[in-house]
């Protein structure tokens, strides 16, 4: 420890090689329990059992006096935890057996802990595998305890440095100036350090698979995300946000169906211009946070009219990003509530109208009987809207199953499902009835977090609907879900879910019914609200400390006044930075510093409450010299001056160092008063 | 002047404790040479740490009469030379003189076998016979006729020199200033002490009548109880502070030696023990530093003196306490 105090009556500095203290190894025992725990979630359970028996088997044997095993026990264990790993992963290698292996490991030391060095090792290996973690996950709880846990290791390792006998406090004090001592450090590494393009490891957990909305949809297919609270992105708008029903976030647009399954053509001329969409009413701006989906589409308000940068409108009015993202990407983007588009392309209307089969009989006699009272398109619309309102359907999470024609199915049999059964059935038959529609999939409503003043969509507000061109005024949205189950529209789904906690159905109740059935008890509006600021925190970690990738980099670096961040120039600039902090630091801890003994500083304490009452020791004087002069200035405080001049000299220059404790109570105590009472 | 009859108090004060001891001894002393205590207690010191002294003073102060009564009262055995330029080395280390009975020559001893030698105005005497009692001083031992004869265990030599009327002096050089452990004055006495003078009776009358209080074996135990006064690294530090700005002062014209450092740290434990101390301090530094480093040092020419700031208090203030 350079730069430690020297105290008395300690054996300084302590051998290379001893055997640490009882206390030193059970906090070593009890930190490699707290950075497993950090792997729990994703080693198997067999592995977590066994290393945590291993560990307590260590504990037996230095409380309970049991047998350690010999080295050929600890080297079957280990094989045999080797060949496990390579059964449960079919390989040694990479991330997952590699971490697991780690883990075991780690348990298996314990068992072999005997000189400093095999503590030190451990203690070195638990760093490691709280780096470790981060391959998983990068959130702020794994960071916040992963840096709990990193103060607990260098508590490890400063109290195994320390000669037997330190106090406690003195190995916080030296293990919270270590860590307080790396952030300069720390901060330099994460502002400098070359970022690669993509997650931080190179391995983008988030985005192995689709997640989220897929450009195939089938009727049950959205299913799986209805359970899934997984946040899909965060909104957060420059003024008031819209009303819950006017959110509807596009995202995808399908045309192509083969009867059963929905796909998006992408070889779909771009939709009319931006000029002919004719703005009206208010613009909305907002900045979208979204979560890695490894696809390319963005989400929008409908309908977006001022596309982010990096990306691009296609085909559908959806916007496009001009790569996969595969890392938290925001974006700003503009959007008007209330618009018009133009005219039909003719790949438009062709698509519009497709049909994969031929329809059903009582399907083609239902689309007959709307046109035969419908003059107007626009009627034609309003008549399958109420179809589905008058008629017996019921909003359900979960449908039955459905067979070969799903649509003539469910509106004539089943007629229970959500709104990707209604979307598509309604699709269906406006294009029976030649009026051109498509099916948008996206998401609807979200969950206003007051704490953070932002929007919350997650993945169960996925959402179907209808879109429908009609003369004259455009591609209109008809949602037939919320002719089913307004409330689904009108509160959105988390409220509709709190409803279902609350034991209520779906689709039974209009919306203040709804509301008041979502009503929640204390105990679950507490919970809600400590979620917002939970979820809160985490945005801001999200937007502060992970989403810091090459492009803020660079611009960061720019107003520094690095123009090419090239890669070379980066590293040099870290090194450069890295080694003039370290020969600060050099300076600044090897520079003279008598005030480090505590003898010279307790005096100096002393001498300095003296001051402001116009005593000041010179330089040069001697304690009792100093002594003197205070006496002959303030009799009052000679008896108390004499007795702490006694025992500094005493500590100092008679090598009494077992009077410095009450060295230093004698001065904590030492109180002069500005005016003497004498 | 050793007179033997006093045996009876001198073995009485050889088991006293040496506090008291000393400060019977000084308070003696000053009985004699009053008004002077400082003067007083740094020749003792000097003694306790086997130094010489050299008193620097115009005549008239009290010089030989320090010399005299601290012989007297420690019971030294006192030899005194006044040094003139016809003075020659066998003068003060004595002489072979042929035995007519015995057919052989025998070393008669000189002066300098003594106790307490006092060599008044040393620097009257050529540098060959300054040098021959320097060397004495110095090697505690004496050459004569190819013979070497140790001086007594106890051997302690207070040089006396006039700072006026340096004609026909020969100053001592530097190297044998270093000799000396201590140069002090005495100064003028202050108004009473020179009343009390002047209305009593003659000092050297009253020296007479002074009977010795300890013996040479007592003096020789507070030497060595000097000796072992505990010196802390931190007070070490600070001596070498000390020494380390004499040789960095632009003000000096050369640094001290470490025999200089050394001479520091023995004088300042004598008078720690004279301050019946088991422990040096800051204090004890500051009180012996300007009598052992003001001869060793020197103000370079076109230094202004300062405002009646001696050399060494100027040193002394310019470094701190670590």
């Amino acid at each position: 420890m350079v730069g430690s105090v020297r105290l008395p009556g300690l054996r300084h500095p302590a051998p290379p090689d001893h055997m640490p203290s009882r206390e030193a190894v059970n906090l070593v025992l009890i930190c490699t329990l707290a950075v497993l725990a950090l792997h729990v979630t994703h080693v198997p359970l067999w592995m977590v059992l066994a290393a945590s028996c291993l560990i307590l088997w260590r504990y037996l044997i230095d409380n309970l006096g049991w047998r350690s095993p010999g080295s050929l026990v600890r080297m079957l264990l280990a094989i045999a935890m080797m060949v496990m790993v390579y059964k449960h992963y079919q390989s040694l290698l990479g991330r997952d057996p590699g971490v697991a292996m780690l883990f075991g490991l780690t348990g298996l030391k314990a068992l072999e802990l005997r000189r400093l060095r095999d503590y030190l090792l451990t203690v070195f290996l638990l760093y490691f595998l709280t780096v470790a973690a981060f391959l998983y996950s990068q959130s702020l709880w794994v960071g916040g305890y992963a840096f709990l846990v990193v103060a607990l290791t260098t508590l490890c390792l400063v109290q195994l440095n320390q000669p037997l006998g330190a106090p406690w406090t003195r190995c916080l004090r030296l293990a919270g100036g270590l860590l307080v001592k790396s952030i300069p450090l720390m901060c330099i590494l994460y502002l400098l350090f070359p970022r690669i393009q993509g997650s931080l490891w190179g391995v983008p957990i988030d985005a192995y698979g689709v997640i989220g909305l897929s450009d195939r949809v089938q009727m049950g297919s959205v299913h799986g995300l209805i359970a899934n609270d997984r946040v899909a992105f965060r909104v957060e708008f420059d003024g008031e946000p819209p009303a819950n029903r006017d959110l509807y976030w596009r995202a995808l647009v399908l045309e192509d169906t083969d009867g059963r399954v929905w796909t998006r053509r992408s070889d779909l001329d771009d939709d009319p211009v931006p000029e002919t969409i004719r703005e009206r009413g208010r613009e909305i701006n907002y900045s979208v946070t979204l979560e890695p989906h490894n696809q390319r589409w963005l989400v929008a308000l409908e309908l977006p009219t001022v596309t982010p940068a990096m990306a691009r409108r296609r085909a559908g009015y959806i916007v496009e990003a001009n790569r996969k993202i595969r890392n938290r990407f925001r974006y700003r983007v503009q959007s008007h509530l209330d618009y018009r588009t133009g005219p039909l392309s003719r790949d438009q209307r062709f698509w519009g109208l497709h049909m994969a089969k031929a329809p059903t009989p009582r399907m083609q006699q239902l689309v007959n009987d709307w046109r035969a009272v419908a003059k107007t398109q626009a009627e034609l619309v309003q008549l399958g809207f109420n179809y589905f309102r008058e008629e017996p359907f019921f909003y359900t999470l979960s449908p039955g199953d459905i067979g070969n024609n799903p649509v003539d199915e469910f509106l004539f049999e089943t007629r229970r499902g959500y709104c990707e059964y209604f979307a598509t059935s309604f699709v269906t038959l406006m294009r029976m009835a030649d009026v051109p529609s498509r099916l948008v999939v996206g998401y609807q409503g979200g969950e206003w977090n007051p704490a953070g003043n932002y929007m919350v969509i997650r993945e169960f507000d996925a959402h179907a609907w209808a879109e429908v061109w009609l003369p004259g005024r455009g591609w209109q949205r008809v949602d037939p879900t919320a002719a089913v189950a307004p409330e689904r529209v009108e509160l959105g789904f988390s409220v509709l879910s709190r409803m279902a906690q609350n034991g209520h159905a779906f689709g039974v109740l209009d919306v203040d019914a709804a509301r008041a059935a979502a009503q929640s008890n204390w105990w679950q509006r507490g919970v809600r609200e400590t979620g917002f600021y939970f979820d809160f925190l985490n945005n801001a970690w999200n937007q502060l400390i992970l989403d810091y990738d090459v492009d803020q980099q660079r611009e960061w670096l720019r107003t520094l006044g690095i123009r090419t961040p090239a890669w070379v120039v980066l590293t040099g600039t870290l090194v450069l930075v890295v080694v003039l902090l370290f020969l600060l630091m050099a300076v600044v801890m090897l520079r003279p510093r008598p005030d480090r003994d505590p003898v010279v500083a307790g005096y100096r304490r002393f001498c300095a409450k003296l001051a402001p009452l116009g005593l000041e020791r010179a330089s040069y004087e001697g304690p009792w010299d100093f002594a003197r002069r205070v006496a002959r200035a303030r009799p009052d405080l000679d008896g108390e001056v004499r007795r702490i001049t006694s025992t500094y000299v005493n500590v100092r220059y008679r090598n009494r160092f077992a009077a410095l404790p009450v060295l230093r109570r004698q001065i904590r105590q030492f109180r002069p008063t500005r005016s003497g009472g004498a | 002047m050793n007179s033997k009859p006093q045996h009876e108090i001198a073995a009485e004060m050889a088991t006293v404790p040496t506090a008291k001891v000393l400060r019977t001894a000084i308070d003696r002393i000053n009985e004699i040479i009053l008004g002077k205590d400082r003067s007083v207690r740094l020749a003792l010191c000097c003694l306790i740490a086997r130094g010489h002294l050299l008193i620097e003073d115009i005549p008239g102060v009290g010089k030989t009469t320090l010399a005299q009564t601290l012989a007297a009262v420690l019971g030294l055995d006192f030899k005194r030379i006044q040094f003139t330029s016809d003075l020659l080395p066998a003068d003060i280390i004595g002489v072979s003189i042929f035995d007519t009975e015995r057919n052989t020559f025998r070393f008669h001893r000189g002066p300098i076998f003594s106790s307490l030698l006092l060599a008044d105005e040393i620097n009257r005497a050529t540098p060959k016979a300054q040098s021959a009692l320097l060397e004495a001083m110095q090697e505690r031992q004496v050459s004569a006729e190819g013979v070497t004869l140790p001086l007594p265990e106890l051997f302690f030599v207070i040089g006396t020199q006039n700072p006026q009327h340096q004609i026909g002096t020969f100053p001592l050089p530097e190297s044998q200033l270093d000799r000396f452990l201590m140069r002090i004055g005495i100064g003028y006495p202050d108004h009473d002490a020179e009343r009390k003078l002047l209305e009593g009776v003659d000092r050297r009358t009253l020296l007479n009548s002074v009977e010795p209080l300890l013996e040479e074996s007592t003096l020789r135990r507070v030497q060595r109880k000097a000796e072992v006064i505990r010196l802390s690294p931190a007070l070490l530090d600070y001596i070498q502070a000390l020494l380390h700005a004499t040789r960095s002062a632009p003000w000096l014209v050369h640094g001290l030696s470490p025999r200089a450092g050394l001479a520091l740290s023995h004088a300042a434990r004598a008078w720690a023990l004279l301050e019946d101390r088991d422990t040096v301090l800051p204090e004890d530094v500051q009180a012996v530093a300007p009598a052992v480093f003001g001869h060793r040092l020197q103000y370079t020419e076109d230094t202004a003196t300062d405002a009646g700031l001696g050399l060494v208090d100027r040193l002394i203030r310019s470094v701190p306490i670590p």
